[in-house]
Formats: C-alpha cells, sequence, structure tokens
C-alpha cells in the first residue's frame, strides 16, 4: 500500500518532505563508520577486534540505512520490513560493542559462556521479530507503523543497550586496575568513545520513540541526534591509532585529519539544497581534495626521509657498536703486546745505561756514540710503550687514582728544576712563577699530577726552538680553583689544531717541523687523567708562530 | 574448537537471516499486516471524527477510522486507496475488517451535523428574480 499523502522518493530514499538533519545525521557519520571499520579491517582482516570493529560499522550503517528508509518511503511493506529491523539491528549492535570491548581489553577472543550469553539475549528477538509483538500493522494516514505493539521488544533492546553499557563499564574498571599507564590511556580513549556512542544512541532514540508513542512530540525526528554518538567513538579511535597505533595501524594524524576534513565538507551535500549551494560545495570539495594531496604526499615524503634516516641512524649505532669492541680488541692488544716489550726494554736501558757508566770497562767515543742512540732510541720506545699501556688502562677502566692532599706549586717547582737542564741545553729559557692567594692544596693523585706536569711542560720545550717557556701556578679561592699555566713562545697552532688536539694519536700538523718523534697520545692520557681526577686540561694559541698556553685546573682544597 | 571459535557465525547469523527472511516475506511479499487508514463519513448521516486541513486548522474534514488487512484492501483498490470508494466499507463477510464511527461517550469533538446546518442554495433563478424587483 502506498501513503499517497506522502511523495514517493527519488533515488530511493531521498524527498523533500522530512526534517533537514535527517540526511546530514545519517550519512556523514555511517560513511565515516563504514570508512574507519574497513580501513581497521583490511589492515588485518584475520584479526577479532578488527573484525568486530568493521561488523559494528556495517550493523549501525544498515540500522541508519533502515531509518532512512523508514522516514522517505511510501511503500507500507517496505516500511514495516524495515520496521522490524530496527530493534533486532539494536540488540546485535550491543552485543557487538561488548564483545569488541572484551577482546581489545584483554587481547583475546570470549570464552564461549559468553558467546552462549549473547546467542540467548538476542534469541527472543531473533524469534519475535517477525511477529505482531514487533510491529502488526500500519497507518497509511501517518505513514507510520502501529508502535504500541512493539512497545515491549522496543523496550527489550534498548535495554539491551543499557545491559552493554553496563557490562563494558565493569569491564573497563576492571581491565584498568591491571593494565599498564599506556594501556590505560587507551582504555579510557576507547571506554569513553563506546559508552558515549551507547548513550547517545540507545537512549535518545528510545527517549524519542516514548516521547512521540505518549504523544508529547509529533513525530521521533529527535532520534536523529542519536546517531552523533558513533561520530565521537569513530574519532576516538582514529585518535588511538594516531597516538597509540591501536589495531596495529600507523598512521599520521594529518592524513586522518584530511579524511575528516574531506567528510566535513562533503556532508554539507546533505542540506545544499539550491544549486549554487552543491557547485560551491563541490568547488571547496575539490579545493580541500587537492590541498589535502598535496599535504600528505609531502608528509609521506618527509616520513620516507625519515624512515631512512633512521634505518641509517641504526647501521652507524651497530657500526659504532662495533668499532667500539674492535678498539677493545686493540687497546686488549696494545697492552699484551707493550708488557711484552717492557721487560727487553728494561734490560736493554739498563745494560746501554751500564755500557755507557764504564760498568764493562771503557768505551771508544765512537762505540759510546752509537750506544748513545741505542739509549735514547730504547728509552723513547720505553715512554711510548707507557702511553700505549697508560690508554689501555683508561680504556679498559684500570686506571688507579690514589688522591692524597699535597701542595701542587712544590711539585711543580720540583720539575721545573728537574727539566730546567734540558731546556737550557735546547737553548730555551724556562721560568717558574707562583701567584697563589691560598696554599696551592689540591687532592688528587699526585704521581698522575706529576706526569701530567711533565708531559705539558716537556711538549713547551720540545717544540720552542728558541725564546721561553713560562710556568705559573695560580689559584681562584672563589672558584676554589689551582692552575698551572705554561706558556711557550714555540710553534703555535691554528685553531684547527686545537679542536683535535687532545684526541687520540693526534699531533699538531706543524709538529713535524720541530719534533719528528712523539705517539701523539700524551696530551690525550693527560686530558683523561686529569678529568678523572675532577680537573681540565685546556690550550691556547694566537696561531701558528704565535706561541701556545697549556692550563692544568685543579679542584682546590681549602 | 573450531565450532566454538565460530559459535556466533553458526548460530546467529543463520537465525538472524531467517528472521530478516520472514519479515520480508511476511510484510513484502503477502502483506500479511493490517492497514489503517481515515475513510470517508458523512457528518448528517454518521458521527464522524474531526481533522484539520493544516496546522492552523482553518478547515476541517470528517472521516471515520478503518482498519482491515492489507491484502483485502489490494486486492480491492490496488496499490493506493485514494479515489477507492470499496475502502470506505467493509465487503460481506470480510474477516478482520472494522470501519470505527466517533463515539460521543468515550471519543472527544465527535461531529454530528443537523438540517440547519446545511448551507442554502437558492434554486436556479431565484437570484435573478429578485434583482430585477429591487
Amino acid at each position: 500500500m502506498i501513503c499517497h499523502y506522502y511523495p514517493e522518493p527519488s533515488y530511493f530514499i531521498f524527498t523533500d518532505s522530512v526534517p533537514e538533519l535527517l540526511y546530514y545525521s545519517h550519512i556523514p557519520v555511517s560513511i565515516l563508520a563504514l570508512a574507519v571499520g574497513f580501513f581497521v579491517y583490511q589492515h588485518n582482516p584475520k584479526k577479532v577486534t578488527n573484525r568486530l570493529l568493521f561488523l559494528i560499522a556495517i550493523t549501525f550503517s544498515l540500522w541508519t540505512f533502515s531509518n532512512l528508509i523508514a522516514w522517505t518511503n511510501v511503500n507500507s511493506g517496505l516500511i514495516l520490513f524495515v520496521w522490524t529491523l530496527f530493534g533486532i539491528l539494536s540488540a546485535v549492535l550491543s552485543i557487538l560493542c561488548i564483545y569488541f570491548m572484551y577482546v581489545f581489553l584483554y587481547q583475546k577472543d570470549a570464552p564461549t559462556t559468553m558467546k552462549v550469553a549473547f546467542m540467548l539475549l538476542l534469541l527472543p528477538l531473533l524469534i519475535l521479530t517477525p511477529t505482531d509483538l514487533n510491529v502488526s500493522g500500519f497507518n497509511i494516514t501517518n505513514c507510520d507503523a502501529f508502535e504500541f505493539e512493539g512497545f515491549i521488544l522496543n523496550l527489550y533492546h534498548n535495554m539491551l543497550g543499557g545491559l552493554a553499557m553496563l557490562w563494558i563499564g565493569v569491564m573497563l574498571l576492571m581491565r584498568y586496575r591491571r593494565a599498564s599507564a599506556v594501556f590505560r590511556k587507551q582504555i579510557i580513549l576507547m571506554g569513553l568513545g563506546i559508552e558515549f556512542f551507547l548513550g547517545t544512541f540507545f537512549s535518545i532514540t528510545f527517549l524519542a520513540s516514548y516521547l512521540t508513542l505518549i504523544g508529547f512530540f509529533a513525530d521521533s525526528r529527535f532520534e536523529m541526534y542519536g546517531m552523533f554518538g558513533m561520530f565521537i567513538f569513530m574519532l576516538f579511535i582514529v585518535v588511538l591509532m594516531v597516538e597509540f597505533k591501536a589495531f596495529n595501524i600507523s598512521i599520521v594524524a594529518p592524513k586522518a585529519l584530511v579524511a575528516l576534513l574531506m567528510l566535513f565538507v562533503a556532508s554539507q551535500y546533505t542540506y545544499a539544497t539550491s544549486t549554487t549551494g552543491v557547485i560551491l560545495t563541490s568547488f571547496t570539495l575539490t579545493l580541500t581534495l587537492l590541498s589535502g594531496l598535496i599535504l600528505i604526499r609531502s608528509i609521506d615524503s618527509e616520513i620516507a626521509s625519515r624512515k631512512r634516516i633512521e634505518e641509517l641512524l641504526k647501521k652507524l649505532e651497530h657500526n659504532n657498536k662495533r668499532l667500539r669492541e674492535l678498539d677493545s680488541l686493540k687497546s686488549e692488544f696494545v697492552s699484551i703486546a707493550s708488557h711484552q716489550l717492557r721487560s727487553p726494554l728494561t734490560v736493554i736501558k739498563g745494560y746501554t745505561s751500564m755500557i755507557l757508566e764504564g760498568s764493562f770497562g771503557p768505551v771508544q767515543p765512537k762505540l759510546k756514540e752509537v750506544i748513545g742512540h741505542i739509549a735514547s732510541s730504547s728509552q723513547f720506545m720505553a715512554s711510548s710503550v707507557e702511553d700505549y699501556l697508560s690508554v689501555s688502562r683508561i680504556e679498559s677502566g684500570n686506571m688507579k687514582y690514589n688522591c692524597v692532599d699535597f701542595n701542587v706549586a712544590t711539585e711543580v717547582e720540583t720539575i721545573v728544576d728537574d727539566l730546567r737542564r734540558t731546556a737550557t741545553q735546547k737553548g730555551v729559557l724556562l721560568y717558574s712563577k707562583t701567584n697563589l692567594t691560598k696554599r696551592g692544596m689540591v687532592n688528587a693523585d699526585k704521581g698522575k699530577v706529576q706526569q701530567i706536569v711533565q708531559n705539558l711542560l716537556t711538549n713547551s720545550i720540545k717544540y720552542t726552538p728558541k725564546g721561553s717557556v713560562t710556568v705559573l701556578v695560580h689559584d681562584e679561592p672563589k672558584k676554589k680553583l689551582v692552575h698551572v699555566e705554561i706558556t711557550d713562545t714555540g710553534i703555535g697552532m691554528s685553531k684547527e689544531t686545537i679542536a683535535t688536539l687532545f684526541g687520540k694519536f693526534v699531533r699538531a700538523k706543524n709538529a713535524h717541523t720541530v719534533n719528528v718523534t712523539g705517539t701523539g697520545l700524551g696530551l690525550y692520557i693527560s686530558k683523561e687523567m686529569a678529568e678523572k681526577m675532577h680537573g681540565s686540561i685546556t690550550a691556547h694559541s694566537e696561531g701558528e708562530g704565535k706561541g701556545s698556553t697549556f692550563i692544568l685546573t685543579l679542584p682546590m682544597v681549602m | 574448537m573450531h565450532f566454538q571459535n565460530y559459535f556466533l557465525s553458526y548460530t546467529v547469523v543463520p537465525l538472524l537471516l531467517l528472521t530478516i527472511a520472514t519479515s520480508y516475506y511476511r510484510f513484502v511479499i503477502i502483506e500479511d499486516y493490517a492497514v489503517a487508514y481515515e475513510g470517508e463519513c458523512d457528518p448528517y448521516t454518521q458521527t464522524c471524527f474531526v481533522g484539520c486541513e493544516d496546522e492552523t486548522c482553518a478547515e476541517e474534514y470528517y472521516y471515520s477510522y478503518v482498519e482491515r488487512r492489507a491484502t483485502a484492501v489490494s486486492e480491492l483498490c490496488g496499490d493506493t486507496i485514494e479515489g477507492c470508494d470499496e475502502a470506505n466499507f467493509c465487503g460481506v463477510g470480510e474477516n478482520r475488517c472494522s470501519v470505527t464511527f466517533c463515539d460521543p461517550d468515550t471519543d472527544i469533538g465527535c461531529e454530528v451535523l443537523t438540517e440547519r446546518d446545511i448551507p442554502y442554495e437558492a434554486p436556479e433563478g431565484e437570484y435573478e428574480a429578485l434583482s430585477e424587483n429591487l
């Protein structure tokens, strides 16, 4: 039968004789639900949560489509048929929501007992849906089903909605207490989304239906506001995917936002009544689509670059680790080799010294000169071996520091006295000054401090062909620091050389012009040792040929 | 194990499809349902319900309440009751068909008109004779 008072719809669901909100409340939200549901499903169709979310979206969309048919069509048989589906679809929706939340929260399929409970809850509706207890007749005058007969079933499926909210609420509370901090955030988002959807959908559709039944409203148009809960639910799902990679899906926020923006603009079609409105909406939609595509392409390229960098970083980290391992092996090898070398060197040094001193009888001058070379070479070799051993100890963390309180000025003075002869032999003047306001006491390993000062001072003498080397010990009581400042008028350094000077096996570019020997380890060892004693070494120079200043700083003991 | 995993698919889905198919068969194919509509009513001879033509209720109309099986109406009137006189009364021996008129004892606003409510319609030529005499 046809309701002859109302016009027939075009394209099955489109007519002017319905509330303006109808299409806006039904179509965009269904498209959004289906899009999100399908997106999640196609990503991993075997995952139960993905299937269930897609099923929720399909069931909801079937409900909204049936509702659109009931609102717009004039054929009594068709309207009554879709009318019978509202109850069963609502009930299935409730059950699917419970099932979905269980799987989401516990990350496993629902037990069989729960499934049987679902089945039993649905059974009354499955049996009674086609009967007069649901709908029995049709009023041609207002083009509506007889409502009263269906009220009991209407109440039942709405109560199922309430039960779903309660059930989900209990599961959320139970799971929340035992969840990790990250999963708790996901639980809150998913819980709020699904509870809001169920709350608005069931309460508003039931209230609208009930208030229309008792004559409070002329028709049940207020049920349309119940659809917007699904929009919020889907929005929360998108947030979960963006923020927490929910459903193992990683999407970037701009892509989701562009898709939502497209939907918002396209939803204007549902209430664009004039041709101008449709044209303007199409124009805006096209511009949004183009801008969105450009944005997404740019973001994709950015993401690809980031991924490449991340891969390179991983490789770099791996190689770095491997290099450290090799370096450690090398240090170990050097340590072993150095130990093996030290013993014969000591013998060589001892015998050459004894020969030169005449312990084995008088030595001819020519032979003395040769043995002198052997002695100095073995001395250099011994100090090199000592350096290698020091590096090895530093890197393996085996360098021991016996810190005691001592007067650094006194120690410096002793070293200066020891090296004065060497400096004088080289034609370099060696000065020593003290400008202390306090006693100059430091807490450090005396031997190591001596080694550092000796190394710095020897270097300064070595790299000063002519001129002077000045050692100044001064302090800064406010900062509680003592400085040993060694200034020479030697070959100087460029800024680039200073930047790398304290590295392993590094020598100044112009070092070879003055001193051909040297391991390039002395400054590295000195710096490492100074830092281990809470001090530092810095180098300064105005440039090549303009001399250098090295400052050893140690914490003062008051 | 397989059955337990797909318990709902094996039970609810077939039942759901069966329910939907039954509903479709009942309401769309065999039209097994009642229809109700406003039938004709003569306020001078019958007690009628009063309806409004629009929201302001400037114009009223009179109707009876008819309820019968959809199949019976379809057989008599086809797809629509518009212009179908047979839709206003029950056929002889027709089951589950009722035409309800307004009952002043239970319903509010029933309308019954008398002869005095009939607007006067002058015989043809009367107005012309009167105007000539004036």
